[in-house]
């Protein structure tokens, strides 16, 4: 068990090795002069003299081998910011002048305060009506559902989020069209539309996966063991059926974890909430090349841990599976 | 699911309202001979116990030589959701393909603008001038024009059914030329990630030892990339690069695309050709001495086949769904270029949001209705490939 | 289906509208009955030998399917006396596990459904107050020479226990028809008074909860006021009553790291738990290897004494029902083609297909070149013709044949037959017995 995770951990290791090579290089392709140009343009709106830029970006240039854009150069740069990668460094965010992982710790919290209260409503809602759905298979309730659940999920959140900005924002003013507010009531207010716009389009998903797995469930021999003991049908469904139903789902439920931290990118960007997603899309936009590299290799590392973490839940919730057997 | 070659048993499952076979892969299943009675009973019990009571009657007599494609094909349509869905997406294909061709706004590459008829007063005067210039003498003819009045914005009318944009493009006609931008990055996409990834997972499937694990590896890596923030960083890269055309970026993002999207197919590829190895019919095949090629197409492409079309046409909604989110950030194709994400783009602008909404709704509308049909059929494949295949 | 008349295969789109059309409209009524709230009077009736404690009688089981509905169980008709052991032996795809499902009203619906017919069960039920509660039976002290009901500190009421440690309720014996008992009704003699063994033990136990957790769950469910620590004490001994060695061991396990043969035997136990007065064996062994298969109906026919309770086997291993039945049903599509003692189907046998199926036996010292087989094949239940199901296999067939389906035949008092080949040794009487 301990050997079988050690190997895990050493095989993610590797693999989030080669993901950052790749992304360095992907980096570099951008022109040199682009960020220089941004970063100047960037840091003189911030207010700061020419020449104080001028000594940063030397320094910067120096310091994470940026200079040169030749093969060796970027391969001595690769190391260079590997080097202060794996010290905790993960480099200036020019746009936001702070290291990129308090960036990335600060705005976290709030996009991960969104993620997991839509994802806890998915589930509570999700979960619940596609057992339901399984149980009355080809119900009216069955197909209702699950036509809507695949509207659900065709609907892009930028074409849904704008529609839910123009009639119950605007048009109904029900609801504000974005930002934070004050305070934590009025904070909760903002957040109602772009936290029903993702509820709306991952519960889809969620409950199609539940559902299938249900229908597994039910046609297996052991449910009907459990009938032929004399069980009432909400005792089989929510014990026998469920508990095997939820080994896939717990399994499903880990994969989600780099939306859960690394923020809903379009959704945060149409609502304008400040959320890690918003604040890594306009980083990239301009450029931002630590920033951009910092928050894909945060993505890169949750994704990893994610994929680890199904692995042990699946131990954990099915008595069958042994770790590395 | 495995291939249904000879015989393909149709009956119906209870309550599951599919049709399942009982099939033997790539071998006969002699349904002529007494003793078959037996051995399709223990097909039946192997693939289903609960209804093993239906099952033996069955597969005798109403055993039906009929090719597989057609068997599914008639379970497909036999789903309403994906008659729907097969339904809509060639609306659509008319929509984006035959629909410019009927429209008076376009034109050989692109939509034509609107000029007000009203508004464009051609010459108004003409009267020659004479001038020198460095003891020349020059003779020109000064016009004074009015400048033609574009109709920006207009409302919806009899000529504009969606009204005119920003530029003074009929918005209908360019929806219908995005839906072709659009579907056409889809499916190209789609087949050429699907051919990298039977490639790979095909040669990891097969080979095995360090060639599979030289792939899966890089299958892993490349499934940890997150999409969306690398395809920014290029799309804000691309633009820095100064590509010259304008198009050349749409198919440098759509190269990228197909780069990191094939991942899924090898894993599928590899995973069924593994486990496909293990079944009997294999070592059957190799015991008749057949060669690797033949092994490899006659056995087991047919058996991944299914799942790829399927896959494929999942595939297709998600990668239209990028473009658009793409082309929604402004990063995708040049705004010029009509795509429905490019279309979709007005919705940023908060006075088009609220009192344009012709300009965008229609797009979104589209992706939409493109996503859920890709689904629609997707899903109806898949349960008429293999009624038991669930996921 | 007229489609298939012409040995036609494909069912047009509007016949298969029709039929999905009709199939919502039984299952619908169907699934009503089921659910229906009725008092007990409705569904109590009398046995018509008070000798049998299971008496089916012209049993219908039908699946509503898209191709059609296919009768399962097309008016089966026999009793199982009390305290014996009746094999149900039959081709798979006869119908004898549907039969069995019916009885317990486990077919899977909704397209399966119990359609005509009375399946008669000699019940003992609790005895329900105007409201539906059960009455519990009061511990009684006899004070100053009076006797009167205990109560506690509480001022509460002392519900007798049982010896395992569950209430005394107080009971009354009634025949119930199970084919017209709701769900609801019927959840209280599923398991307690009669009892299932599946067919596959490997996947008849949930792989989620331990052994102890899925014999416990029928202890609390059917004895009620049972302590945790009785349900567990009762629990073991019933592992220790099917031969397992190391009942607190398995008790602890999960139903993967058992063989087949423990889990064939904790299914047992499942099912002795609450002595059931008829236990249905669905080919009990079939998924075992020969060694265990032997041991397995061993400990049936032992418990069998033990609880003194019936069994009925289904099987299509002859070997099986030679060894354990009393009586022996012989099914072929759906229908009871003969019946009788087991000395009846084995020394004379009559019926054309059981004989076939007597030949078809593998036997060691008969030195045979090659095992005898029935040509052709089951009729397609979907379509079934209206003369003996048979006819088109047998070897024995006569002009007769080609007429209705053949009455049954009464050839000695507890054999009968359906055949038109011993149409002329019937004798009188109508009964089985």
């Amino acid at each position: 068990m301990v050997k079988y995770v050690i190997k895990r951990i050493l095989l993610a290791l590797l693999i989030l090795f080669g993901v950052s090579v790749i992304l360095y290089l992907l980096i570099r392709l951008m022109p040199n002069n682009y960020f220089v140009d941004q970063y100047t343009l960037t840091r003189s709106t911030a207010g700061i003299p020419a020449e104080q830029i001028e000594a940063e970006l030397a320094e910067l240039l120096k310091a994470y081998g940026l200079e040169n854009n030749s093969f060796g150069g970027i391969l001595r740069g690769y190391f260079m910011w590997l080097g202060k990668f794996l010290s905790g460094d993960m480099g200036m965010s020019f746009k936001y002048g702070r290291p990129v992982q308090d960036v990335i710790a600060q705005y976290m919290w709030l996009s991960f305060g969104i993620s997991f209260v839509a994802l806890l409503l998915e589930m509570v809602i999700a979960i619940p009506l596609g057992i339901k759905c399984a149980v009355n298979q080809y119900g009216k309730l069955d197909y209702v559902a699950t036509v809507l659940c695949m509207v659900g999920i065709a609907f892009p959140s930028f074409f849904l989020g704008n529609l839910f900005i123009k009639w119950f924002a605007v048009d109904l003013g029900w609801f504000e069209t974005g930002g934070l507010g004050n305070g934590f009531f009025d904070m909760i207010w903002h957040l109602i539309l772009p936290m029903s716009v993702m509820v709306i389009l991952n519960i889809g998903g969620l409950m199609r996966y539940t559902r299938t797995n249900t229908l597994e469930v039910l046609n297996a021999d052991y449910i009907r063991t459990a009938r032929a003991k004399g069980l009432s049908e909400g005792k089989v469904v929510y014990k026998h059926v469920f508990r095997n139903t939820m080994i896939p789902l717990v399994t499903q439920l880990s994969f989600t974890l780099p939306t859960l931290f690394g923020g809903a990118m379009i959704t945060e960007q149409i609502f304008a909430l400040p959320g890690i997603g918003q604040i890594a899309y306009k980083g990239l936009l301009e450029g931002d090349i630590f920033l951009a590299m910092g928050y894909n290799m945060f993505l890169a590392v949750l994704t990893v841990i994610g994929v680890l973490l199904a692995d042990i839940m699946y131990a954990v919730v099915d008595p069958r599976i042994k770790l590395g057997s | 699911m495995k291939d249904k070659k000879d015989i393909i048993s149709e009956e119906t499952k209870a309550e599951e309202e599919v049709v399942t076979s009982t099939v033997a892969p790539e071998s006969t299943v002699a349904a002529d001979s007494a003793q078959s009675a037996g051995q399709a009973e223990a097909v039946a019990a192997a693939t289903d116990e609960t209804k093993d009571d239906l099952h033996g009657e069955n597969l005798t007599d109403r055993a039906k030589v009929l090719s597989p494609w057609m068997t599914v094909l008639k379970r497909f349509f036999r789903s309403k959701l994906s008659v729907i869905g097969l339904v809509t997406i060639v609306v659509l294909f008319l929509f984006a393909f035959i629909g410019p061709l009927c429209s008076p706004w376009a034109a050989a590459g692109g939509t034509k603008l609107d000029y007000n008829p009203a508004l464009i007063k051609e010459i108004i005067s003409a009267s020659p001038v004479n001038y020198t210039v460095d003891g020349m003498e020059y003779e020109a003819l000064a016009v004074s024009v009015r400048i033609p009045q574009v109709v920006k914005l207009g409302d919806i009318s009899w000529s504009h059914w969606m009204g005119t944009d920003d530029m003074g493009y009929d918005v209908l006609t360019r929806l219908m030329y995005g839906g072709r931008v659009s579907l056409t990055i889809g499916f190209v996409v789609v087949i050429i990630e699907t051919l990298i990834g039977v490639v790979m997972g095909g040669l990891a499937g097969y080979f095995g030892k360090w060639v599979d694990n030289v792939i899966m590896r890089i299958v892993d890596i490349l499934s940890c990339i997150p999409t969306l923030p690398i395809m920014l960083i290029l799309s804000v890269t691309f633009t820095a690069m100064d590509l010259g055309d304008s198009i050349a970026k749409l198919y440098y993002m759509m190269i990228v695309l197909c780069l990191i999207g094939w991942t899924g197919t090898a894993r599928l590829v590899r995973g069924q050709i593994l486990s496909l190895r293990e079944q009997e019919f294999m070592l059957a095949a190799k015991a008749s001495g057949l060669s690797t090629f033949s092994k490899i197409f006659k056995h087991l492409m047919p058996n991944v086949i299914p799942q790829l079309i399927v896959s494929m046409t999942l595939g297709l909604g998600s990668i239209i769904l990028t473009e658009a989110t793409l082309g929604f950030l402004g990063l995708g194709a040049p705004v010029e270029t009509a795509t429905w994400g490019n279309l979709i783009n007005m919705a940023s602008n908060t006075t088009y949001r609220q009192y344009y909404p012709n300009l965008w709704v229609g797009a979104g509308v589209c992706i939409t209705l493109a996503i859920l049909a890709f689904n629609f059929v997707g899903d109806g494949l898949r349960d008429a490939f293999d009624p038991k295949m669930k996921r | 289906m007229a489609a298939n008349k012409d040995n036609k295969h494909y069912i047009s789109r509007s016949e298969s509208r029709a039929i999905a059309r009709e199939n919502s409209k039984a299952i619908r009524f169907y699934e009503k009955q089921k659910k229906r709230k009725v008092k007990p009077d409705e569904y109590t009736t009398q046995m018509k030998d008070d000798k049998n404690i299971i008496e089916f009688e012209d049993l219908h089981t039908y699946f509503f399917s898209d191709a059609g509905t296919v009768k399962a169980v097309n008016g089966v008709s026999f009793s199982i006396p009390a305290g014996s052991t009746v094999g149900v032996v039959g081709e798979s795809g006869c119908g004898k596990s549907v039969t069995s499902l019916s009885l317990m009203q486990l077919v899977q619906a909704p397209s399966g459904q119990i359609v005509s017919g009375s399946i008669r069960f000699k019940a003992s039920l609790f005895k329900r107050d105007e409201k539906g509660k059960k009455i519990p039976v009061y511990e009684t002290e006899t004070v100053d020479g009076e006797e009167r009901v205990k109560v506690d500190e509480k001022g509460k009421k002392v519900i007798k226990k049982n010896e395992l440690g569950g209430n005394v309720y107080e009971m009354e014996d009634r025949v119930v028809d199970i084919a017209k008992m709701p769900t609801e009704a019927m959840r209280s003699i599923r398991g307690r008074e009669i009892a299932m063994i599946f067919q596959e033990p490997m996947t008849s136990l949930n792989p989620v909860f331990t052994i102890g957790n899925q014999l416990d769950e029928v202890g609390y469910l059917h004895i009620e006021g049972i302590s945790k620590k009785q349900v567990k004490a009762h629990s073991i001994e019933m592992l220790k009553m099917v031969g397992i060695a190391d009942p607190e061991g398995v008790y602890k396990k999960y139903p993967h790291e058992l063989s087949g043969g423990m889990r064939q035997r904790v299914m047992i136990a499942i099912a002795l738990l609450c002595n059931p007065k008829l236990i249905i064996a669905d080919e009990p062994t079939t998924a075992l290897d020969v060694t265990i298969q032997a041991q397995i109906l061993d400990l049936l026919r032992e418990i069998k004494h033990k609880i003194n309770g019936s069994i009925m086997l289904i099987t299509h291993d002859l070997g099986v029902v030679a060894e354990m039945a009393d009586y022996v049903v012989v099914m072929y599509a759906g229908r009871v083609i003969e019946m009788g003692t087991a000395e009846d189907i084995f020394d004379h046998p009559m019926h054309p297909y059981t004989i076939g199926l007597q030949k078809s036996k593998p036997t060691v010292d008969g030195e045979v070149d090659k095992l005898y087989c029935i040509p052709g094949f089951v009729p397609n239940p979907i379509d079934m013709p209206d003369y003996c199901y048979f006819r088109d296999r047998c070897e024995m067939c006569k002009e007769k044949c080609a007429g209705a389906y053949p009455e049954y035949v009464q050839v000695s008092p507890t054999h009968k037959v359906a055949c038109y080949l011993y149409e002329d040794t019937k004798e009188d009487g109508n009964g089985k017995d």
